[in-house]
């Protein structure tokens, strides 16, 4: 996705790879913010493309850091409004 | 050359200077910065794979002022002369980047596997303080239920 020259939210690849009889084209996810005085880039990678005799694969890359981060986030929020509804519901 | 023309261009200067190193950011948005080169050793290759944020801001700016009385009196003033009353600019800039691993390929002669990092530093830090925040906000809701 692209607004512009602002902001930049899109999947790419870079320059195949080749290690003996393999070529892997990396992937990545990048999300870069572009203001006239700064900006800001975030880029990860997501996937690989394997290509070895004559098959073609796709393999995502786990980022479990960042999994584990976002699932304490949610817990964050989540449990203390559970907490607050089943408190509501004793004191009724 | 005036002090005023000397601002201006000092000022055009570090603005140029900015956007070039605004464009070396936005080098990052590459795949080869995520991706590193492969590293052979005992018949099998390893490419490590991370995750990059950067993140600039600058900014500047330029300005005069005179008392108006002083500049009633010195009508001969031009714009290209220095004003009146004063001058003066100023500018700034800050930035930060982090990296962190995120999976290492490997391929051999079995196949390519890709193997998770799990950043045990990161994930701590996340811990403390996400259950710090929940164990605080849970105290205070018990405190104002009461």
């Amino acid at each position: 996705m692209r607004i512009g020259e602002i902001l930049q939210w899109e999947k790419i690849s870079g320059d195949p790879l080749m290690v003996e009889n393999t070529r892997l084209v990396p992937q990545a996810r990048v999300l870069s913010v572009r203001f006239p005085f700064g900006g800001f880039v975030w880029n990860r990678p997501v996937s690989i493309i394997i290509e070895r005799d004559g098959k073609r694969e796709t393999i995502a890359v786990p980022d479990l850091t960042l999994i584990s981060q976002i699932a304490m986030a949610v817990s964050l929020i989540l449990l203390p409004i559970v907490f607050f509804v089943n408190w509501k519901g004793v004191k009724k | 050359m005036s002090i005023w023309s000397k601002s201006v261009e000092a000022a055009q200067h570090n603005q140029a200077e900015g956007m070039h190193t605004l464009d070396k950011l936005f080098a990052v948005t590459q795949p080869g910065a995520v991706y590193s080169q492969p590293v052979h050793a005992n018949g099998q290759t390893v490419i490590t794979l991370s995750e990059v944020t950067v993140g600039m801001g600058f900014g500047y700016g330029i300005g005069e002022g005179a008392p108006p009385t002083e500049q009633e009196n010195n009508p001969a003033a031009s714009e290209q002369n220095a004003p009146a009353g004063g001058g003066g600019g100023g500018g700034g800039g800050g930035g930060f980047s982090a990296g962190r691993p995120v999976a290492i390929v490997t391929v051999n002669a079995d196949g390519v596997t890709v193997k998770p990092v799990v950043d045990v530093t990161k994930l701590s830090i996340a811990f403390f303080t996400t259950f710090g925040a929940m164990a605080l906000m849970l105290a205070r809701m018990s405190r104002a239920s009461r």
